[in-house]
């Protein structure tokens, strides 16, 4: 094969019926059909090029107080029968295994039936083209003093997914996945940094177009440049931090984002991603008045070629707006179905697996800090009046506590801020803090001009782990925290 | 088609394209099958502990890899299908012919051998036949529980992993088949959305006769039981006593991969290095063999042939016979793992390590070799729990489960991490309960293992989340911590 499988409608609607006379009292199919191919370029050379085709089915059931899913990947596009014939006995045979009087119960919603288009222009460049591209721009970025390692990769995955439930959803959605990263190491007589900063599209070429491949390698290559050559590790200390979106993407994900998973607020992740720390706070006052944060995955132009936007969860329920916390009062967390139905909640269309061989799991989607109408509209106004202090530019690793409480987010890159100027540049640094003092301390949150949103390709959980991709960030906000410097 | 129909219609097609150089096939199918054990709470709901999911994973594929000259296309299909495997190599082909010339690459693996003797596995995991067997562990586990307040969450879990691999410089390896049971549970005492206090237990075996599930609980949860004294402590340098699965979490996240030459390459070890030519003439990142990278205490291997290892195997990816590498031997930095692509380029250590490893346990055809670990051990010493406390200096922190121990950027030493569980703080000889996640920790690798000050006499395994390798680790106590305050 090098394209996707055809599916019959007719035999998800079989295998339904199936799961049903097998005892299932809810079951739904997931399909993902894909082909990908992708190449990566190191130092002007082409390191990787590779083509992948693959087919999984997935069926989860609930007969009882468990769930049963069994999933497996199609041999044989001739055997899609055979394949979802065998996951509808697998999983509802699991789902009666524990003998178990409670059952599990499932929030309603509206059953849907619907095709969904990629939202997609101009397809991803053939695999020739891309070589040449990732070729060139890897070599350019070695044409840069100091850079001794440039690796530029790029791919794309083409991806149609089936959702059908015995509830009678028939859903069919095309997605079209880009991504690429860079990877930069320079040395000097002083020191040798590494960045990496990944990018990307749920959608079509036009996205990355807009991105400019080329100028975005470049200036990572001479940052990563100027910290290895420049840029000096500041001292520790209390201070005033200014976070950029570029920051803000990992800062609202650790403390915002995670925390706000249904799962971990009920205690389902405790051995696993954790717990949150706010699960008993709902509508208290956990912030300043400046801070609302919200996760939106509904196609809209604000949200357009994200990694978080989406039409419908693997629930099959609709995309859509969640206010977490409003004028710094904790309000909704995300909720699956399951989860929805235990705390009298809404579901919030945030069920999502990396493929149909695994079961979804409640993912952030696009998550963000809102901007202020009445904030600055760049950085120079935002820290025009500040002393002191630090901006945190580019995000790197993480590190938090289970609850989501403590944690130190790491920077690749910061600048000194004095007397209201832009300073030194630093390297080496991080912040740490934990959750209420920092979103309390908040005193100036840009506004929709400073807006702006990451992708993150790379946001694990689960078990088996799954590797998620979604977006965050948000506007300038300046806070307090503690610097961290020589991290 | 069948499985075992695979490589001989890989290896009889490659040669039907005679500007194929060298070739390589695999082929491998895989069962996860899991227990997953949650309690539920909300307002006065509470729900469990209790089997929340019972999920088997199936994963299957085919890998090709295509030479011409020193160039190397790689194809991967889940498709068992002539049509499939035929436009693999297609394709393989193809993507080699894209490529110029990689001065790197020297050739796949040849004249390796055979293992020695092979790891029992277990032929109920293997038929995917355990899911009575896992639900009735899940029981054993949450019967263990036996206070309201006191949850138990985690997992019990089979893998089992076959594979096979062919090339065409006659390297040959059928139907390697490797299992595993592994029950890995936290234990915790809430109090509203607070933990006052959380274990964890592990325990892991290949045959699935040999797991005990309720001693895994029982162990999640006798720390669960402590009722913390301290809510926090002093900001400032400690001495600590990490546990095994404190061990283990920094051997995942901090030691591991800064062994592989593939991170040494791409800056991404902390070890020491420094700039030579390759055997092409172009410049690279070497290790500085030999160097003292720790304490005269720390010998640290990775050894894929324990009889009872969780990650043992008889060969890696590649088709090597798999074989002991000590790491460091006494603070002395002895040794890489490696891939074939890595080993050949360095000329140093030698392949065996190369694993086609993906986010589901178990073989992946669907990704490329990479050089990783096993079963990665810290010996043990001589020391009883009680003589590591009296040789501790200074305040010191014992912690039993820490988390999320991230480097704090690519190829640092540095690294912050969280106290996951209950940890104790030695005073004056007594252990004080302190409550999880009640400080953040910041840390160096290389005064963890140069200030050691004693290690245990008794190891215990586990894995990580997410880990692609199991490590099997006595108690250590060490410097290196400092705790951070994280309020204003």
């Amino acid at each position: 094969m090098s394209e996707k499988i055809p599916v019959d409608e007719s035999i998800l609607d079989a295998t339904i019926d199936s799961c049903e006379n097998l005892g299932a009292k809810y079951a739904d199919i997931r399909i993902t059909t894909q082909t990908s191919e992708g190449t990566m370029a190191e130092n002007g050379n082409i390191k990787r090029v590779a083509v992948d085709d693959s087919t999984q089915v997935g069926i989860r059931a609930l007969a009882g107080g468990t769930w049963g899913f069994h999933s497996l990947e199609i041999s044989n596009p001739s055997d899609l029968e055979e394949g979802l014939s065998k996951c509808a006995r697998k999983a509802v045979k699991a789902a009666k295994a524990a003998k178990k009087n409670r059952k599990i119960e499932l929030a309603d919603v509206e059953p849907v039936q619907e095709t969904v288009q990629a939202d997609m222009k101009k397809k991803p460049i053939p695999i020739d083209e891309k070589k040449v591209m990732v070729q060139n721009i890897s070599k350019r970025m070695m044409d840069i003093e100091h850079i001794t390692m440039a690796r530029f990769s790029l791919s794309h995955e083409d991806i149609t997914s089936y959702f059908w439930s015995s509830e009678g959803s028939a859903i069919i959605q095309d997605i079209m996945i880009i991504e690429g990263g860079v990877y930069v190491v320079a040395s000097s007589d002083k020191d040798t940094q590494a960045v990496w900063i990944p990018f990307g599209a749920r959608g079509g070429w036009e996205y990355i177009e807009k991105i400019k491949p080329l100028a975005f390698a470049l200036n990572t290559a001479k940052l990563t440049k100027k910290l290895a050559t420049i840029a000096v590790t500041p001292k520790t200390d209390n201070t005033t931090v200014v976070t950029r979106p570029t920051f803000n993407s990992l800062q609202v994900h650790e403390i915002v984002g995670h925390p706000v998973e249904g799962d971990r607020v009920l205690g389902g992740e405790s051995a696993w991603a954790g717990r949150a720390w706010w699960a008993k706070k709902s509508g208290k006052n956990i912030g300043s008045k400046l801070v609302t944060a919200v996760s939106d995955a509904r196609p809209m132009d604000r949200h357009a070629g994200l990694f978080g936007t989406f039409n419908y969860d693997d629930e099959g329920v609709p995309a859509k707006r969640v206010v977490h916390i409003e004028k710094g009062q904790l309000k909704g967390f995300l909720h699956s179905r399951q989860t929805a139905a235990i705390a009298d909640a809404e579901p919030s269309g945030a069920m999502r697996s990396i493929h149909a061989g695994v079961m979804p799991i409640i993912r952030m989607t696009n998550t963000y800090f809102e901007s202020n109408p009445d904030g600055p509209s760049n950085l120079g106004e935002m820290i025009e009046d500040i002393k002191e202090g630090v901006i945190l530019g580019h995000q790197s690793i993480p590190s938090i506590g289970s609850l989501r409480y403590r944690w130190q987010i790491n920077a690749y890159d910061g600048w000194e801020i004095k007397n209201g100027k832009i300073g030194r540049m630093y390297k080496n640094l991080a912040i740490l803090g934990n959750t209420p003092d920092f979103l309390g301390s908040v005193f100036q949150v840009g506004n929709e001009k400073t807006f702006e949103l990451k992708q993150i390709p790379n946001c694990g959980k689960g078990d088996p782990m799954q590797i998620m991709r979604l977006a965050n960030g948000g506007p300038i906000m300046a806070g307090k925290a503690r610097l961290m410097g020589g991290a | 088609m069948e499985f075992n129909e695979i490589l001989p219609l890989i290896m009889s097609e490659v040669e039907k394209h005679p500007e194929i150089t060298e070739a390589e096939g695999y082929v491998s199918r895989n069962s996860t099958t899991m227990v997953r054990i949650e309690t539920l709470r909300y307002g006065r709901k509470k729900f469990g502990p209790e089997a929340q999911q019972l999920k088997t994973i199936e994963t299957s594929g085919i890998g090709v890899r295509i030479v011409v000259g020193k160039s190397m296309g790689t194809a991967t299909t889940s498709y068992f299908t002539v049509g499939a495997i035929k436009l693999a190599i297609y394709s393989a082909l193809k993507n080699a012919k894209r490529m110029e010339a990689d001065p790197n690459y020297k050739h796949l693996v040849k004249d390796v051998g055979k293992q020695k003797g092979k790891l029992p596995y277990d032929k109920k995991i293997y038929k995917g036949a355990v899911e009575d067997d896992l639900i009735k562990a899940a029981e054993a586990a949450t019967s263990v529980v036996d206070q309201n307040n006191l949850d138990l969450a985690g997992k019990i879990m089979t893998v089992s992993q076959e594979f096979s691999v062919a090339n065409t410089n006659g390297v040959e390896v059928d139907n390697d088949i490797d299992t595993f049971i592994v029950a890995q549970l936290t234990g915790e005492k809430l109090k509203g959305a607070d933990i006052v206090s959380s274990g964890v237990g592990w325990h892991s075996a290949r045959l699935a006769k040999d797991l005990d599930a309720e001693k895994a609980a029982v162990d999640a949860l006798e720390p669960a039981r402590i009722t913390p004294k301290l809510k926090k402590v002093d900001e400032g340098d400690y001495s600590v006593i990490l546990s095994p699965y404190a061990v283990s979490d920094i051997i995942d996240n901090m030691m591991a991969s800064a062994f592989t030459l593939g991170s040494i390459y791409m800056g991404m070890s902390w070890l020491p290095v420094e700039r030579k030519k390759l055997f092409n003439e172009k410049d690279a990142l070497f290790p500085k063999m030999d160097e003292m990278v720790a304490s005269e205490l720390i010998t640290f291997r990775d050894d894929p042939l324990i009889k009872d290892g969780m990650s043992s195997k008889n060969y890696d990816d590649e088709g090597v016979p798999t074989s002991k590498h000590t790491l460091i031997e006494k603070g002395q930095w002895k040794d890489v793992l490696a891939d074939s692509y890595y080993s050949f380029l360095y000329e140093l250590g030698k392949p065996g390590n190369g694993f086609r490893t993906d986010l589901v346990p178990g073989r992946c055809a669907g990704a490329l070799p990479s050089d990783s670990g096993t079963n990665m051990i810290l010996e043990p010493g001589d020391m009883s729990f009680d003589e590591l406390v009296e040789v501790a200096e200074g305040p010191t922190l014992v912690l039993p489960r820490t988390w999320y121990t991230y480097p704090t950027r690519y190829g640092a030493p540095t690294f912050s991490s969280s106290n996951r569980s209950t940890s104790f703080l030695v005073d004056k000889g007594e252990l004080v309960p302190v409550a999880p996640n009640a400080f953040k920790l910041i840390g160096d690798i290389r005064t963890i293992l140069n200030e050691v000050m004693g290690i245990g006499k008794e190891v215990q395994g586990a894995t990580t989340w997410a880990a692609s390798q199991s490590t099997i680790a006595p108690h250590l106590a060490t410097k290196g911590i400092r705790v951070e305050k994280s309020h204003f």
